[in-house]
């Protein structure tokens, strides 16, 4: 649609502007939180820091795993490292890699900081949504993710060559949908940490994996892999929604023995 | 280490408008950023470089993540395209075209 914000003197790629815009918004926000639970800003910034670092390589790591045949995994890495301008190399992240990423940093950010887990956990239960729905954004001007083909209203049709999208063709807006549900989503999540409930973390996980998982059947973009009749990201978000309900069933359980102790 | 932040801000800075270097200018502000954030938190004496050096990892963080993720969007048409490419065109048609068009130059 629009994978360049043209300012004349220079072409500022969209996809990239608006997740920096969420990241910003983001920090914003995060700030505005920690003023909130009485937090140290600092400690926020490096544990954001270091979850956005693993995220990015991990949701690298799984694009290279979804897209290329096993045996060709290392060597898609080594060329990555080596020549990370390379098409081969550059193109793609999936979203899901990117959370398990982040969780991975989180654990080495609440060390380096000193915190505890819970300190920052439901910060991240309102900011990743956040993100995430500019990073939507990203991709409907971007032209990538694009939904299923579609001609009822507001139907999308990408005439740019440079998109990823079939041109000329009309798809369903499936970024903006998802863009929009993780907006209400974040919002919601932000009333509820201002209200002061706790596992914020939990609900998010929960949420997403439902959304992602209808989400999916109105995608279009063959390049993701497929396991069984699921996608890949379908069949993360089972694991994520089972994993959410095994973690907090476990959490009420030992809250329960330690109430009766 | 508030020396150690001020130099990684200016190298992530410099190497982050840099378009071949920006991963070199990414890892540096990744460290710059988290060192920065633990100076400015422990209330050092040399804030000020601290506080230079954080902020310039915190600008070439965004100037990199802007140039790398818009370079992965670009890159991903032009690997599809290369698959359609491939899917559609036998070895032979290939090496025909280059025969044509390297004997269009010699012409």
């Amino acid at each position: 649609m629009f994978p360049f914000l043209d300012l004349h003197f220079i072409k500022i790629p969209m996809y990239g502007l608006s997740i920096v815009l969420g990241i910003t918004l983001a920090v914003f926000a995060g700030h505005h939180m920690c003023r909130l639970k009485g937090r140290n800003f600092y400690d926020f910034i490096i544990i954001s820091t270091i979850s956005i670092a693993f995220g990015f390589i991990f949701a690298k790591l799984l694009y290279i795993l979804v897209s290329f045949p096993l045996s060709q995994f290392f060597k898609v890495v080594i060329n990555t490292i080596i020549h990370p301008r390379d098409a081969e190399a550059a193109s793609g992240f999936v979203f899901y890699g990117g959370l398990i990423g982040g969780l991975l940093g989180y654990f080495a950010g609440i060390k380096i900081a000193g915190c505890k887990f819970f300190d920052f956990a439901d910060f991240y239960g309102v900011l990743v949504p956040l993100i995430h729905a500019f990073g939507r954004i990203g991709c409907f001007c971007a032209g990538c993710c694009y939904g299923i083909p579609y001609d009822g209203p507001f139907a999308v049709y990408y005439k740019n060559p440079v998109s990823t999208a079939p041109v000329g063709i009309g798809l369903f807006p499936v970024q903006l949908l998802e863009s929009f549900l993780l907006f209400v989503l974040a919002a919601v999540l932000f009333v509820l940490f201002k209200k002061g409930k706790k596992f914020i973390c939990f609900v998010y996980i929960f949420s997403y994996s439902i959304i992602r998982f209808i989400i999916e059947f109105f995608r279009f973009d063959s390049e993701r892999g497929q396991i069984g009749i699921l996608s890949v990201s379908q069949f993360i978000s089972v694991i994520f929604f089972v994993c959410g309900i095994i973690l907090y069933a476990v959490y009420l359980i030992i809250k329960k023995y330690c109430r009766s102790k | 280490m508030e020396v150690a932040v001020l130099v990684l801000g200016i190298i992530s800075l410099v190497a982050g408008c840099l378009g071949p270097l920006a991963w070199i200018g990414t890892i540096c502000a990744i460290v710059g950023v988290v060192l920065g954030a633990i100076c400015l938190k422990k209330n050092t004496a040399k804030k000020g470089m601290a506080k230079a050096g954080f902020i310039m990892s915190i600008i070439a963080l965004a100037i990199t993540l802007i140039i790398s993720i818009s370079c992965a969007a670009c890159a991903h048409k032009v690997q599809k395209e290369a698959k359609n490419w491939a899917n559609e065109y036998s070895e032979e048609d290939l090496n025909k075209a280059l025969e044509d068009l390297s004997n269009l130059f010699s012409e």
